[in-house]
């Protein structure tokens, strides 16, 4: 099952944000995407998982495009991707517990025939995964940024889907705490044999987990390559993304 | 010139697309509820949110409008009739015609499409509204529909409510002010059938459009804070301009029909 993206473009009104993107990621694979503020990194997440719709070029999943499907004829190929939010977006009003249980029962309702006593199993083993056993009656005010973070991830791989998307999972997080994101991000990889798509423009934690990184600048993808050949890119916007150096065209 | 045109021709098209899209949330709206997939346990829970949270509000304010109202009829039937005895009568007939649906409307526009606004705002620029949507949960099911169950059957308990006490309130500052008897104020003579037929299709039509009015300001709300701010903003607005509106279309219509019957 391979997430594909061909032809995509998008814009808000007349101002393109980008066109032609053209890329995949393979079951197994860590895909990094990086890029400046505002190059659209968050919107390509939001158009290879269906929330938005491209202006040209169609995603794939599996060979079934997302276009000109209604939202209730999504759902059926949505369900295989999870996704961690930037700002987690967990249900306000629900406990931690409930979101996690939340993709498990929206499955029940889509016609999957899973009891209310694997749900409490598999909510229970996600939550400890991460962690957040103690937490699961708690909500989602009451914990801390790296606790929302895990509670996140709990509830996009639930369900154990074939891709997983993260939105900056580490923004704002101590680099212990993002340490331990990322080890819970590669086990959830290893465990299922999922891809996955992290945005992220801290290089020093991303790189290490990445097999490969794209960076999306000025309405392309101008890098496609290992961690290890992005120092080496011959593009001066990725050279200098790279090295954070003050002189470049960022 | 140019840039004035510009701006006309922009607000045009903006306006034209909220309406699009307020439109297309209506018909999403019906199907859901046609279709019946909110929870029922959400309808009661928000029914009694709104109602109870309001009812003092909307108490107060029906209160102060049937004191004035009352005491500045009675002021002037005293001025230029020195005749009392329809101010209760014809208070009751403004009051289900007009008074108890549209202020009630207006207040629980202010006070629950406000607050309506304000969650699925906030839930919007939160990206829960997209959560929902990768979890398989359509945002209408689960965040209008039940809300708009729960506006029409507040609608209709606090209109009925707000009528009663605004008329309880009028009869007694008639009474207390201008010694008008409580048997010549509390009247029910001028009220005919459509009166209450019109009251009743403005309870509805005011219960339905506010949430509906509301969850699409939170709906197209961008930005942090302030794009919730303005999302509140813009549903009091918007709710209190629909209501007018339909106040005007609903009251024509009655009016047309009593004087087809005759």
């Amino acid at each position: 099952m391979t997430l594909a993206a061909t032809n995509l473009g998008f814009g808000f009104g007349r101002r393109a944000l980008f066109s032609r993107l053209a890329l995949s990621i393979a079951p197994g694979e860590i895909v990094g995407l990086i890029g400046p503020p505002e190059a659209g990194k968050s919107v390509l997440l939001k158009l290879l998982s269906g929330l938005l719709d491209p202006s040209a070029g169609e995603v794939t999943l599996d060979g079934q495009s997302f276009a000109g499907k209604s939202e209730a004829e999504r759902y059926p190929l949505r369900r295989h991707i999870g996704m961690l939010f930037q700002n987690t977006a967990l249900f306000d009003s629900l406990t931690i517990y409930d979101n996690v249980a939340f993709p498990l029962r929206a499955l029940v309702r889509m016609g999957d025939a899973i009891d209310e006593g694997a749900i409490d199993r598999r909510v229970k083993e996600a939550l400890a995964s991460v962690g957040l056993i103690d937490s699961a009656h708690q909500f989602p005010h009451e914990l801390s940024g790296g606790m929302k973070k895990r509670a996140g991830l709990a509830r996009a791989t639930v369900t154990k889907p074939r891709y997983c998307f993260y939105d900056e999972p580490t923004a704002g997080l101590d680099p212990v705490t993002s340490a331990k994101i990322y080890a819970l991000i590669r086990a959830h990889i290893e465990r299922d044999g999922a891809g996955a798509l992290i945005i992220s423009n801290e290089l020093d934690t991303l790189l290490p987990a990445c097999h490969r990184v794209l960076m999306l600048y000025d309405g392309a993808l101008v890098f496609s390559g290992t961690p290890a050949e992005l120092e080496r890119a011959s593009h001066p916007a990725v050279r200098q993304f790279a090295t954070g150096a003050n002189e470049g065209p960022l | 010139m140019i840039a004035l045109t510009q701006l006309l021709g922009a607000q045009t098209i903006w306006l034209f697309e909220q309406f699009l899209g307020l439109r297309s949330l209506f018909w999403r709206t019906v199907a859901s509820l046609l279709r019946r997939r909110f929870r029922r346990s959400e309808v009661i829970e928000h029914a009694y949110n709104f109602a109870n949270k309001s009812l003092l509000f909307l108490f107060v304010t029906m209160g102060f409008v049937g004191m004035i109202m009352v005491f500045q009829a009675c002021f002037q039937a005293q001025r230029l009739l020195g005749d009392m005895t329809l101010i209760g009568p014809a208070f009751l007939q403004l009051v289900i015609r007009e008074f108890a649906p549209t202020i009630g409307g207006l207040m629980i526009a202010t006070r629950v499409g406000a607050g309506i606004a304000a969650e699925i705002g906030s839930m919007n620029v939160t990206e829960q509204i997209d959560a929902l949507r990768m979890n398989g949960a359509d945002p209408v099911d689960h965040l209008v529909a039940p809300r708009i169950l729960a506006g029409v059957v507040t609608m209709l308990s606090l209109g009925i409510f707000g009528a009663l006490f605004m008329f309880l309130v009028g009869g007694v500052t008639a009474k207390a002010a201008f010694s008008v008897p409580y048997s010549t104020f509390f009247n029910m003579g001028l009220i005919k059938p459509l009166d209450v037929m019109s009251f009743l299709n403005k309870c509805v039509v005011y219960g339905f459009v506010i949430p509906l009015v509301a969850a699409h300001a939170g709906f197209v709300a961008r930005g942090g804070s302030e794009g919730v701010g303005s999302a509140t903003t813009r549903s009091v607005i918007e709710c209190s301009l629909w209501i007018l509106m339909f106040d005007l279309g609903i009251g024509a219509f009655y009016f047309i029909l009593q004087r087809a019957i005759g």
